[in-house]
C-alpha cells in the first residue's frame, strides 16, 4: 500500500471518529432536550471531554496527521474516562441509585467510560503507523470537509455554553440539578 | 466555570480554524489544566476537603 493511500485511509478515519464524537454529543442534547435531563457537573465535564477529543481530530484534518495531536485525544480520553469512572462509583453500590436513564442497558456515564476507551485504543493503533507522517507530494487536505467540521463542533460548543449558562449561571452547577435555573426546557 | 470551560475550547477552534496551530494547542493545555483542577475540586468536595 503507497504512503499517499495510508494518508488518505488515516485522514478519513480521523473524519469518522470526529463524527462519532459529533454523534455522542448530539445524543447528550437529546437527552437533554428531548426528555429533560439536565446535565450534572461530571456529565458537563464529561462533554468538556469530549469536545476536547474532537480538537485532537480537528487539528489531524485541519493541519495534518501529528503524533502530538493524537497525544491530546489520548490525554483527553483518559480524561474523559477517569470523570465517567468517578461517576461509576458514585452510583456503584447497590441501592446509591443512577443518575438518568438507561440507553441500551446502561447510563450514560457508563457508556462515557466504553466510548473513551474505545477511542484510546483506536487512537493508539491509528498513532502507531509510521508511514502516515512521511511527506508525500501532490496530496490535498480536504479543507471543505475540516471547516464543516469545526463548524459543527463549534455550533454544539455554542449550545453548550448557553444551556450551561442557562442551568449553573455563573455559580457551581448543582450536583443534582432539578430544574433550569432561568429557562426551562423540560417538558 | 464550565461554561468558562467550553468558552475557552470554542477559542481552541476558532484559533485552529484561522491557522494558529501553537496558539490553539497553547489554549488547549489551559483549558485542559482548568478542567483537571475543576474536576479535583468536586472530587475533594464529595469527601468534605474542598479544594
Amino acid at each position: 500500500m503507497s504512503t499517499t493511500t495510508i494518508k488518505l485511509i488515516e485522514r478519513t478515519l480521523n473524519a469518522l471518529e470526529l463524527c462519532g464524537i459529533i454523534v455522542v454529543l448530539l445524543a447528550a442534547f437529546v437527552f437533554q432536550f428531548a426528555f429533560g435531563e439536565l446535565p450534572c457537573p461530571l456529565c458537563l465535564l464529561q462533554r468538556v471531554g469530549f469536545v476536547m477529543m474532537a480538537f485532537g481530530f480537528m487539528l489531524n484534518l485541519r493541519f495534518g496527521l501529528r503524533p502530538s495531536h493524537y497525544a491530546l485525544v489520548i490525554l483527553s480520553a483518559l480524561y474523559t474516562a477517569f470523570v465517567a469512572l468517578r461517576q461509576i462509583a458514585l452510583h456503584v453500590l447497590p441501592g446509591s441509585g443512577a443518575y438518568g436513564s438507561p440507553f441500551l442497558g446502561y447510563h450514560m456515564y457508563t457508556w462515557s467510560f466504553i466510548l473513551s476507551m474505545v477511542i484510546i485504543v483506536f487512537t493508539t493503533i491509528m498513532l502507531s503507523i509510521d508511514r502516515q507522517y512521511f511527506p508525500v507530494t501532490g496530496l490535498k487536505r480536504n479543507k471543505i470537509v475540516s471547516y464543516v467540521l469545526m463548524l459543527i463542533v463549534l455550533g454544539f460548543i455554542g449550545v453548550n455554553i448557553v444551556s450551561t449558562l442557562m442551568e449553573c449561571g455563573i455559580k457551581q452547577c448543582p450536583d443534582n440539578p432539578t430544574g433550569q435555573t432561568h429557562i426551562n426546557f423540560s417538558p | 466555570m464550565m461554561a468558562l470551560l467550553f468558552t475557552l475550547l470554542a477559542v481552541c477552534v476558532l484559533l485552529a480554524a484561522f491557522g494558529l496551530r501553537r496558539v490553539a494547542i497553547a489554549c488547549f493545555i489551559i483549558t485542559f489544566i482548568l478542567a483537571c483542577l475543576w474536576f479535583m475540586h468536586h472530587m475533594s468536595a464529595s469527601i468534605e476537603i474542598h479544594l
